[in-house]
């Protein structure tokens, strides 16, 4: 057989000739690396679903088709969906960044202490340097997936996140310090170095001049490598049910089940292992795109191997090579200098710059997509009152900045002479508006000091809600509304529907239109007094009666549906489950609160929306009874407070955190009247209090009510409990400063507030 | 390395009583850490007399006597530590065994002997190898026996089956999952150290003595690479009980790796052996725990033993440097 030229060539020169062999290993690695950076960068945006929206049934022209869609048969969803009606391509699109990001900043670390170790132990040479090397040897004999389930099971409810890096870094460190320790301990060895000893250069010139400059093109090589170890760990780790991205939700002492949050590739893996027959595309596509990854990065470490060989490198100068060459020829020999100090950096700081830049950007952007920002708050008080309708604000978020009491002690504010029948409300300037049993509103300073009296042509009933303007609108019994100006004057009445009454309190959103729901209308009035619209709801309901703007107005939710604000159309109704309600976060966002979690209200652009689900919680764990959902709120730094209902028994408030973790919990022993629970939910505040008012026990004419804070701190959280004086009947109640006002039916303005000291 | 040898034996038994002590002391430690986060859980006490615990510990699985096993099993840990032994090490002898002979003769045949040239067909395979995790090919082989079941008629049964144990057909799809990528590495690295070996100059002189190809490759080239092949098959065995972790849950194979994933899986309801059972009472259970993990290392350092040993054996290079070999000066 005719030998072959190029190995003639290579044993005659020592390296191929230029364009010999074309590195295959590279090109590929380096475009499937490519595509898959790409789609780690821009995948979301090109996802035609929400990773997370659910859809159980696509219904079309002649029928419906039950979820899991197959693949290529219903359109919208390429490669079908899972079991839920997620879509596997855009799940795959949100996927790829949260997985590649982890297996990158673990592959800096394990470089970043690879370098470090291996360095050690090929430079030097005694007993420090064989401790490393045996170190090495047994990091190296120990399966990685071994130490990451190690590390993982131990930590992997508190440390979430980070328990995966350290899982995977633990002694993944171990390859690359093997590789470094070998190519320092060759370099160790060569002439040139013992000649630069000979000249007098010291250990760190010899290691910073010579084998760091050495060792800095393996670099990309081992990063690439490592990036494709610590995938396919962390896939497999994915498979046996640990993945980033999930909820863990306790079931009993040491039985806990994960629920999926945002997909990545170990997640999709494990929730489809479950139902391998039924849903084999998302086990599939997972797979594949899996088994690409760790393709593409072994042959991208595979070719920067074969290129960083000498004899595989072509010795043809390329035309960049020889314009290079003449243009620092050119230069003057001062700027020559420097250039050559610069090109000679460069190698080296190039790589640990890109090294650190991937462990900390990295590390940052996996820090920042599993927790939440500090504090942030989108909604806003129209006219900036302090307390605007029953429910702080028109989104009902019951949540106000301030801080409330601390430590109170109760005080009569003010004294009527009549029941009060409405919560308080508090304007910007201070005035509180509170209506009474006498058909008066009666507006107050803040020392409790009457500044007018408004007489109203009916019972006001329900709570009323002060305009941007500083309107006051009352609703009354009969199922109108009275509009009260600032100054005291009754601007307009509304009368009602025949029959009707009101239901709950009023809302005003920021171009004063009043929306109101009586026992079965819901309908919008203009500031003017004329009505816009009139629908006809049911208005039964489980949970608290309130209705809630949402932040582009363009909605109103009330119970389980959502209601256009222009002409009173039902845009939404959730029909699962009787007891769902929906609620407005300070973020801003519409959510529906169920049993077990909060599910995002998506409005899509091509129409129609969706529901995702947001916060989930183990609501068996709550011990929640018959309890179903009331307030629900998500509070500005992320924590989650809910407040449990009942016919049949007392109220249950939980503050959780915002991953879904129990903070604290405490039942409410309140009596019940004409079957109605004496329980009056005020809000929660800037410190992390829930307040909330009830009537403890019920004797013929004499009432024992009392209040409580309920913080965010582990245990039963409850922060202090103050008891109303005898016969006080609490109705509603405002969050100020240091404060509370609970309206009262003995007649009397309660404040509960801090002491001065 | 006669005396590495000798250390190595002498550390096989110190090795694995450390590391079932090791992994004593996590199962205790790791279960004070969850019971400190379980809001609902009494106070924890810190594990207390260690060494104590651990020695009866020891004492009784010398006895075989390491109380029963979790819910859902009706025979003890001895039990079912002795029949997980059986099957994995069954399971890792066909594996090593099938991917040695398969890689080998991959990477062997890929070699042009003449130049040292490797045949272009082995990089995309070995390249496609390496990058197929075995549970991976696990669940596309259960999928494709799943998609020809369905493809036949009614009635059809799979015809290998896709889970469960037995020493018949039930090892077929298991071990070829789990052999796919150590088989892939065998026949990259045989085919490249091969590769280098017949560029030497030993080689040239061998032909010049006019020694034929036949003996050159399969006799004195064949020796000198033997030692890297068995380092890796050593290397590939100990990965392997890694992804055995894997390929057993998949397979529902009753091996050390099926025990082992349980006991640091997430608990949860699972399938077990055809069973609904509570798997969160495996959980960190610490007999089961610290015997696996001394079995663990005792295979890890037998292999690392007796791949030093095999060494030492056939490559007469290591044997010259010991002053046994049949060229010694």
């Amino acid at each position: 057989m005719k030998s072959d030229p190029n190995l003639e060539y290579v044993q005659q020169f020592g390296f191929r000739p230029a364009g010999m062999r074309i590195n295959w290993s590279l090109i590929l690695g380096a475009i499937l690396a490519a595509i898959f950076i790409a789609l780690a960068v821009f995948g979301p945006k090109f996802a035609p679903h929400h990773p997370l929206d659910e859809n159980f049934i696509y219904v079309y022209d002649g029928g419906f088709v039950k979820s899991p869609f197959p693949p290529l048969t219903v359109p919208g969803y390429p490669l079908g969906s899972d079991e839920f009606g997620r879509d596997i391509l855009s799940r795959l699109l949100w996927a790829v960044r949260p997985s590649l990001i982890l297996v990158a900043v673990s592959a800096g670390i394990r470089l970043l202490i690879g370098f470090c170790i291996g360095l050690g132990a090929g430079w030097m040479n005694n007993r420090f340097s064989r401790m490393l090397e045996s170190l090495i040897s047994v990091s190296l004999s120990i399966p990685v997936i071994f130490v990451a389930l190690f590390v993982i099971a131990a930590l992997g409810q508190s440390w979430g996140l980070w328990a995966f890096i350290m899982g995977l870094t633990l002694t993944g460190w171990a390859e690359p310090a093997r590789m470094i320790k070998e190519q320092t301990r060759l370099i160790r060895t060569q002439r040139y170095i013992e000649a630069s000893r000979a000249v007098g250069c010291t250990n760190g010139e010899l290691i910073r001049n010579h084998v760091i400059h050495h060792i800095m093109p393996m670099v990309w090589m081992i990063l690439a490598f490592e990036t494709s170890a610590a995938l396919l760990t962390s896939a497999a780790l994915g498979f046996l049910g640990y993945f980033i991205n999930a909820v863990w939700e306790p079931l009993g002492d040491f039985s806990s089940i994960r629920a999926a949050g945002l997909p990545d590739l170990g997640q999709m893996l494990a929730v489809s292992a479950g139902g391998i027959g039924k849903t084999p595309a998302t086990m599939l596509s997972a797979g594949i795109l899996i088994f690409l990854m760790i393709l593409g990065f072994n042959l991208l470490g595979e070719g920067l191997r074969w290129q960083a060989d000498e004899t595989n490198r072509s010795h043809r100068k390329t035309r960049w090579q020889v314009w290079n060459e003449k243009i620092i020829d050119s230069l003057e020999e001062r700027w020559y200098a420097q250039i050559l100090r610069i090109k000679r950096a460069l190698p080296v700081a190039i790589p640990i710059a890109a090294v650190f830049l991937l462990v900390i950007g990295g590390g940052y952007f996996l820090w920042n997509s599993t927790h939440l920002p500090e504090s942030f708050s989108a909604i806003s008080v129209y006219g900036e009152h302090q307390w605007a309708s029953a429910m702080h604000d028109a989104q009902g978020t019951m949540f106000t900045d301030v801080s409330g009491p601390a430590n109170p002690s109760v005080k009569q504010l003010a004294v009527f002479d009549q029941p009060l029948n409405t919560a308080p409300v508090v304007a910007a300037d201070g005035t509180i508006y509170v209506g009474s049993e006498d058909q008066n509103l009666y507006a107050l300073d803040a020392d409790g000091n009457r500044k007018w009296v408004a007489a109203l042509p009916d019972v006001p009933s329900q709570g009323p809600a002060i305009g941007p303007s500083g309107t006051v609108y009352v609703p009354l019994s009969a199922g109108g509304i009275a509009a009260i100006q600032p100054d005291g004057n009754l601007a307009w009445v509304l009368e009602g529907k025949e029959g009707e009454t009101p239901v709950a309190g009023l809302i005003v959103s920021s171009d004063e239109t009043i929306f109101f729901i009586t026992t079965n209308y819901v309908q919008a009035v203009q500031a003017d007094g004329t009505l816009r619209w009139r629908r006809s709801v049911p208005t039964y309901s489980y949970g608290r009666l309130f209705p809630r703007l949402t932040l582009d107005e363009k909605h109103f939710v009330f119970i389980d549906t959502l209601i256009r604000t222009n002409d009173g159309s039902t845009a939404f109704k959730e029909t699962v489950d009787p007891t769902d309600v929906f609620i407005i976060g300070t973020d801003g966002k519409t959510y529906l609160f169920t049993t077990h979690e909060f599910q995002e209200f998506i409005t899509k652009e091509e129409g129609g929306a969706s529901l995702v689900p947001a916060r989930s919680w183990n609501e068996r764990v709550l011990g929640l009874g018959y309890r179903t959902p009331g307030i629900g709120g998500i509070a500005p730094n992320g924590n989650i407070y809910l407040y449990y209902a009942s016919n049949y028994t007392g109220p249950k408030v939980f503050w959780l955190d915002a991953q879904g973790e129990l903070i604290s919990q405490n039942g409410y022993a309140f009596e019940r009247i004409n079957g109605s629970l004496a329980s009056v939910p005020i809000g929660a505040d800037g410190q992390g209090y829930f307040y909330l008012c009830g009537l403890m026990s019920m004797q013929i004419g004499e009432f024992t009510a009392n209040c409580t804070a309920q913080a965010a701190k582990a245990g039963s959280g409850v922060a202090w409990t103050v008891n109303l004086p005898p016969g006080a009947f609490p109705i509603g109640g405002v969050i100020l400063d240091g404060k509370l006002l609970v309206s009262s039916s003995d007649g009397v303005l309660y404040e509960l507030a801090d002491q001065p000291q | 390395m006669r005396r590495t040898i000798i250390l190595k034996f002498l550390f096989i038994p110190i090795g694995v009583l450390a590391a079932g002590f090791l992994g004593f002391v996590y199962s205790k430690y790791a279960l004070y850490a969850m019971h400190l986060q379980n809001p609902f859980a009494a106070s924890p006490e810190l594990p207390t007399d260690l060494f104590g615990n651990f020695y009866l510990l020891i004492k009784d699985a010398l006895a075989g006597n390491l109380g029963p096993m979790p819910r859902g099993f009706d025979y003890s840990v001895a039990d079912a530590l002795k029949k997980a032994v059986g099957a994995s090490l069954g399971l890792l002898g066909v594996v090593v065994l099938g991917s040695t002979l398969v890689g080998l003769t991959l990477g062997l045949s890929a070699v042009n002997h003449r130049d040292g040239t490797i045949r272009r067909w082995l990089a995309p395979i070995t390249a496609v190898g390496m990058a197929l995790p075995s549970y991976i090919m696990g669940i596309l082989f259960v999928l494709a026996i799943i998609f020809i079941t369905i493809r036949q008629k009614q009635g059809g049964t799979f015809f290998l089956p896709v889970g469960g144990f037995g020493w018949d057909e039930h090892i077929v799809l298991p071990a070829l999952a789990l052999m796919i990528r150590p088989t892939a590495q065998l026949a990259h690295l045989s085919a490249h150290v091969l590769s280098d070996e017949l560029r030497k100059q030993y080689i040239t002189a061998a032909r010049a003595f006019g020694h034929s190809w036949l003996r050159i490759r399969w006799k004195d080239a064949m020796r000198n690479i033997l030692s890297p092949v068995i380092m890796t098959v050593a290397g590939s065995a100990r990965f392997l009980l890694g992804e055995m972790i894997l390929v057993e849950y998949i397979f529902d194979w009753p091996g050390l790796g099926y025990l082992f994933g349980w006991t640091l899986m997430p608990p949860r309801i699972a399938m077990l052996q055809g069973f609904y059972v509570d798997v969160s009472s495996f959980f960190l259970h610490t007999p089961l725990l610290t015997m696996l993990i001394t079995l663990l290392t005792f295979i890890f350092l037998v292999l690392d033993f007796s791949a030093i040993v095999a060494v030492e054996c056939v490559d007469p290079r290591v044997r010259h440097e010991n002053g046994g070999g049949e060229n010694e000066i």
